[in-house]
């Protein structure tokens, strides 16, 4: 028997609820806690097909736990441990960057706004700003490996830049905590943004993007809210 | 006349965290991009000592999939599934 992890929470969170939450096999849902933070795990047998049922129940786990929790990071699909001392020492090894995860994502949710390119038009490849044109002299003398880092820099900025949103970056201020970006080189859909905003914010959320969304030159699709699954933190290392 | 109680959906319950939640509009390609592509990625090996005598083998029998990797199988078993639900929906 394998333990399926749904979500790493901090300790503050209503353990009398938790056991109304049941894994997407049917069995109960139990924290195992190492310091300031618990995963939330759920018995289960061998390792998890993505079809979609287990997919969507995945999800419906995550966001039982996320009722129960004010600060949730979702655990990717499919993630097995094979005791609780395994997931103790894991979570041991990563506390520090949990940690920091969690206060950003405490009493958050996430929106996923996806902008698509509009009918007839054609989504242009993300442009660097007039800063790179200035840096490219001095670029040009330097060593290959330095050359070579600032570029992958630029690229980076560059994915994470999206000068699309920038009629809602007004509104969005005083309820956007946080934005990750993914651009997308193929088909209509130019970028995904995700936002971290308050829990009671999503109609706000809503009304803004409403209003504005005809200045956004794009075809605007949100969903949400979601648990924050795309404001965890990287622990591969 | 007589009224109902309203009870929450059988597997729900009240929040007691003003969470918003329920409001769902979910997709699967939603879904898919949240659960397969987002997320902890618990992944690794460790092992655990003192004096160096290994204590402790951490195995992980982690899956770690995303979309682009379970895409990438194409034919798999693992991923037949998926693909015969989505060309039923």
């Amino acid at each position: 028997m394998s333990l399926c992890v749904y979500a790493i929470v901090g300790r503050r969170f209503n353990r009398r609820l938790l056991i109304r939450v049941n894994g997407a096999s049917g069995a109960r849902v139990r924290s195992v806690n190492a310091g300031a933070t618990s995963a939330l795990v759920a018995e289960c047998k061998g390792p998890l097909s993505p079809t979609v049922r287990a997919l969507r129940g995945h999800d419906a786990v995550v966001r039982r736990i996320a009722r129960v929790a004010p600060a949730v990071l979702p655990v990717r699909f499919g993630t097995l441990v094979d005791s609780d001392r395994s997931l103790v020492a894991l979570l041991d090894a990563w506390s520090d960057d949990l940690e920091k995860a969690l206060a950003l994502v405490d009493r958050h949710c996430q929106m996923t706004l996806r902008l698509f390119a509009l009918p007839g038009t054609t989504a242009p490849p993300a442009q660097s700003g007039p800063a790179d044109k200035a840096d490219e002299a001095p670029e040009a003398a330097a060593l290959p490996g330095t050359s070579y880092l600032a570029g992958r820099a630029r690229a980076h900025a560059v994915a994470q830049s999206a000068p699309e949103l920038e009629p809602l970056r007004e509104a969005f201020a005083p309820i956007v905590a946080s934005e990750r970006i993914a651009r997308h080189d193929q088909g209509p859909l130019v970028l995904t943004a995700y936002h971290l905003i308050p829990r009671g914010a999503v109609a706000t959320y809503r009304r803004l993007l409403r209003r504005h969304a005809a200045a956004l030159q794009h075809r605007a699709v949100v969903s949400g809210p979601w648990p924050p699954y795309a404001f965890v933190p990287e622990l591969r290392r | 006349m007589r009224r109902h109680a309203r009870r929450n959906p059988p597997g729900t319950f009240k929040s007691p965290v003003p969470m918003g939640l329920d409001e769902v509009d979910v997709s699967l390609l939603d879904v898919i991009d949240h659960v397969l592509n987002q997320g902890i990625v618990l992944s690794g090996e460790l092992t655990l000592g003192v004096a160096d005598v290994d204590l402790i083998y951490v195995r992980l029998l982690a899956l770690v999939c995303s979309a682009d990797r379970a895409l990438s199988y194409g034919a798999a078993p693992a991923l037949s599934p998926l693909k015969a639900e989505r060309r039923r929906a």
